[in-house]
């Protein structure tokens, strides 16, 4: 009788190398996403897990794809940091496959990960002029531990080929936005702040016009002026622009880590140069919406704030991102979302090798206040 | 782990569920029936001729030796050892006493030793040791040769036929409904009174089991040699409670709480297992040089089952058929998991110990997930592995929707009962 215990603790022997069937990522996600329309199923992708497992990754997909949807497939850019590196990467479909070049990323050392600090922010870019190129992502890179600082607005397109464009101006941009038009393509937002406390916005168009780039800066601010009640010594802040239209009054929010208070602290402003304190909002801004809300994201959870900063709504967000926000063809602002998951494929007869997935998800912007 | 190991490995699992609950009978016949092992004796020094005149005289002789016995040839050359052995083949050939005779020395001076045993009774018929010379040739074989054996099995069993005389009565007292093994073919049950009476032959010594659901089996033998005997039995109330820590495919904890509707044999299961933290016995934590790891998953189950065998028997299956919830406790979210929120679980296992307190038991569980959006739940297999896991429908073109076995669950564990 005994000996029937033996194939027994065998078995259980064999199985014991045991993961449940349980991706947190994605189950978080999925009470959210059932709200929202799913866009794309993008993989399964040949990148090397041991390259890239440990790396926070988000896809950023094409708007031309999302918007027109000719195709049944979604290219775009995969950006993977892993202090202090980020490594962009293109998506592309060959007619038949997801593919990806599996070596051949751009690479960018940012050197500082202090998640308190703007760092960088990366959205892809409407088209081009030039017929060789189809996609484009803009990359703006705040490097915060160098003396002077550092900043950077980069394009990279599909072929990897960047181009590096330094910000101009002698005062220091202390934040920097993009802004996401269908008419008038991506626009960049920038924010200065003299030693005498007045602050500067520009705006630069980058469409970029083919492989030889230049934002085009406006000779003179688009508005500046003196802000009381900005705490000083800022040196890099979330910042934000929401032009005309569709705010009539170029409504503008700072959002800036006080290491003193220990918490988040934003405001507003515009064309009446009054700062505006949102008080109730102890949270940081990651994207203002077309609407005027404010879109925070904090561990697990994604909150809805209005303009005023007061909450709307919060949601699990789990592994998704919110990446941008975009004008649809039937006049609608959506907000896109994306996933990453690792997930195991069967390469070979008994092997199984994993691989990665990106799904797509967008919903119109005025409905994250019942997700 | 190939589907094919997994399918040996489930006999293998299942072979002891076949190991019986045999029971013993005895039947009572008109006519007895005794069955006779013939053995020559070592160092003995008769020919294969004489060795066959001496079987088949003895097979004459006896078969007259009274009309209420028939004589039955063992079918097997080799004489069982022991008492045991010889009264268990006996019964697999219908026989209810056996005859065990031993020829010894030459064909001029033989030795005889006779045994017989009679098994309804349980008592021994009669023993023989001889010294027998043959003077007159194979014609005394015949005529004188086995008559104190003919004599000794006539005499028996005349006299034991008629033992239908001296029957007598044997009673129990138990909690009503016991069941009583082992007296004549059928079993006994005590009445809403609690008493159960059997008519056994006299004297007999009685092997029997009583038992009774939810109640500790009561086994013993009684010797009756008067015509009306009782017997009371205390029977031990079984556990009502009874609690399950476990390692889940040994490697995640878990913890179930067991109430026996009926004791120790129907229950019904509250279970909990969380995967919050465990360890792996291999390399699939390697980056993290740690063999600890941890998911924000746990599940919730519930069963229902019950124990094929007596709480007695120190190797005992059991069955049970629930389900399972599985529940996120992630930082911002406490709540069903989406992708497949619950699944059935079978459960096949079986406990082992010695002690009535503490056992330790191993079962297979596996799960059958429910899975609304199979895709999902392919996006959430386990990176990595070589994967048990078979959806049903295999086909993802047909439904979006999938059960999903997952092949290899198995629990280890301590059961305590309370």
């Amino acid at each position: 009788m005994n000996k029937a215990w033996f194939p027994f603790l065998l078995l259980v022997v064999l199985s014991s190398c045991y993961f449940p069937p349980y991706e947190e990522d994605l189950s978080l996600a999925v009470p959210a996403t059932r709200k929202m329309e799913e866009t794309a199923f993008i993989g399964p992708l040949p990148i090397d897990p041991w390259e890239f497992e440990d790396w926070d990754i988000v896809f950023y997909p094409s708007k031309d794809a999302l918007r027109i949807r000719t195709n049944d497939f979604v290219r775009g850019f995969m950006v993977a940091t892993n202090d202090p590196l980020v490594r962009v990467l293109f998506v592309d479909h060959d007619g038949n496959d997801y593919r990806v070049e599996n070596w051949n990323w751009a690479e960018y050392s940012v050197e500082n990960f202090d998640d308190k600090d703007f760092v960088f922010r990366a959205t892809t870019i409407i088209d081009s002029d030039d017929a060789a190129i189809d996609e484009q992502l803009g990359i703006m890179v705040f490097n915060n531990q160098t003396e002077p600082p550092f900043r950077e607005y980069i394009i990279v397109n599909q072929y990897l080929t960047r181009t590096f464009i330094p910000m101009d101006g002698v005062d220091l941009l202390i934040g920097a936005s993009f802004f996401h038009d269908y008419m008038d393509a991506v626009r960049l937002h920038t924010l200065r702040i003299d030693s005498g406390g007045t602050y500067f916005e520009r705006e630069y168009s980058v469409d970029p016009g083919g492989l030889n780039p230049a934002p085009v800066p406006l000779p003179a601010a688009l508005r500046s002026g003196s802000l009381p009640g900005l705490p000083k010594d800022i040196n890099n802040c979330f910042y934000y622009r929401l032009p005309d239209p569709p705010s009539p009054t170029n409504r503008a929010y700072l959002s800036v880590y006080d290491r003193v208070r220990r918490e988040y602290r934003n405001f507003s402003w515009d064309n009446s140069h009054e700062l505006q304190v949102l008080a109730e909002m102890d949270r940081r801004i990651d994207l203002v919406l077309s609407n005027g809300w404010l879109f925070s994201r904090e561990e697990n959870k994604g909150y809805i704030y209005n303009g005023e900063g007061e909450l709307i709504n919060s949601f699990v967000m789990g592994g998704l991102d919110l990446v941008f926000e975009i004008l649809n063809l039937d006049g609608t602002y959506r907000v896109v979302f994306t996933i990453p998951i690792w997930a195991p494929v069967r390469v070979d007869k008994n092997y199984w090798e994993d691989r990665l997935f990106f799904l797509v998800y967008w919903i119109p912007t005025e409905q994250l206040a019942d997700l | 782990m190939r589907p094919c190991r997994f399918v040996v490995m489930s006999f293998l699992l299942l072979f002891p569920f076949a190991l019986g609950f045999a029971q013993k009978s005895i039947d009572i016949e008109e006519i007895r029936r005794l069955v006779l092992y013939f053995e020559i004796g070592a160092g003995s020094e008769f020919t294969t001729q004489q060795q066959s005149l001496l079987y088949e005289s003895l097979l004459s002789n006896l078969s007259n030796a009274s009309e209420k016995v028939a004589l039955l040839e063992s079918r097997d050359e080799r004489v069982p050892l022991d008492d045991q052995e010889k009264t268990s083949a006996a019964e697999n050939i219908g026989a209810d006493s056996w005859l065990h005779l031993v020829v010894s020395g030459n064909f001029e001076s033989i030795g005889i030793q006779a045994r017989c045993l009679d098994l309804l009774n349980g008592i021994i018929a009669f023993e023989l040791d001889l010294e027998k010379e043959i003077i007159r040739g194979t014609r005394e074989l015949g005529l004188l040769m086995w008559r104190e054996v003919e004599d000794a099995v006539g005499d028996y069993f005349d006299r034991a036929l008629n033992m239908e005389n001296r029957i007598g009565d044997l009673t129990f007292q138990a909690l009503p409904g016991t069941r009583i093994q082992g007296i004549g073919r059928g079993r006994l049950k005590t009445t809403e009174q609690g008493i159960a009476t059997a008519q056994v032959a006299l004297p007999s010594t009685i092997p029997f089991r009583a038992t009774k659901p939810g109640y500790f089996p009561v086994e013993g033998q009684v010797y009756v040699d008067q015509t009306e005997k009782v017997i009371s039995l205390e029977q031990e109330l079984a556990a009502r409670i009874a609690l399950n820590v476990y390692l889940h495919n040994m490697s995640y904890p878990g913890f179930d709480l067991m109430y026996f509707f009926i004791p120790d044999t129907l229950f019904g299961r509250v279970g909990f297992l969380t995967y919050l933290v465990g360890f792996v016995l291999d390399d699939g934590d390697e980056e993290s040089g740690s063999v600890f790891t941890g998911h924000t998953l746990n599940n919730f189950s519930l069963s229902l089952g019950f124990f094929f065998s007596d709480p007695d028997r120190p190797f005992r299956p059991y069955f049970a058929l629930g389900a399972a919830w599985r529940l996120v406790t992630a930082n911002g979210y406490w709540g069903l998991e989406p992708v497949a929120p619950f699944a059935a679980q079978p459960v096949l296992g079986w406990e082992y110990a010695r002690s009535q307190k503490i056992k330790i038991f191993a079962e297979y569980a596996p799960y059958f997930y429910w899975v609304p959006e199979r895709y999902l739940f392919d996006l959430s297999l386990p990176p990595d592995r070589d994967l048990a896991f078979l959806f049903i429908p295999r086909r993802d073109d047909l439904v979006d929707w999938a059960w999903v076995w997952e092949i290899l669950v198995f629990n280890v564990g301590v059961r305590i009962r309370l």
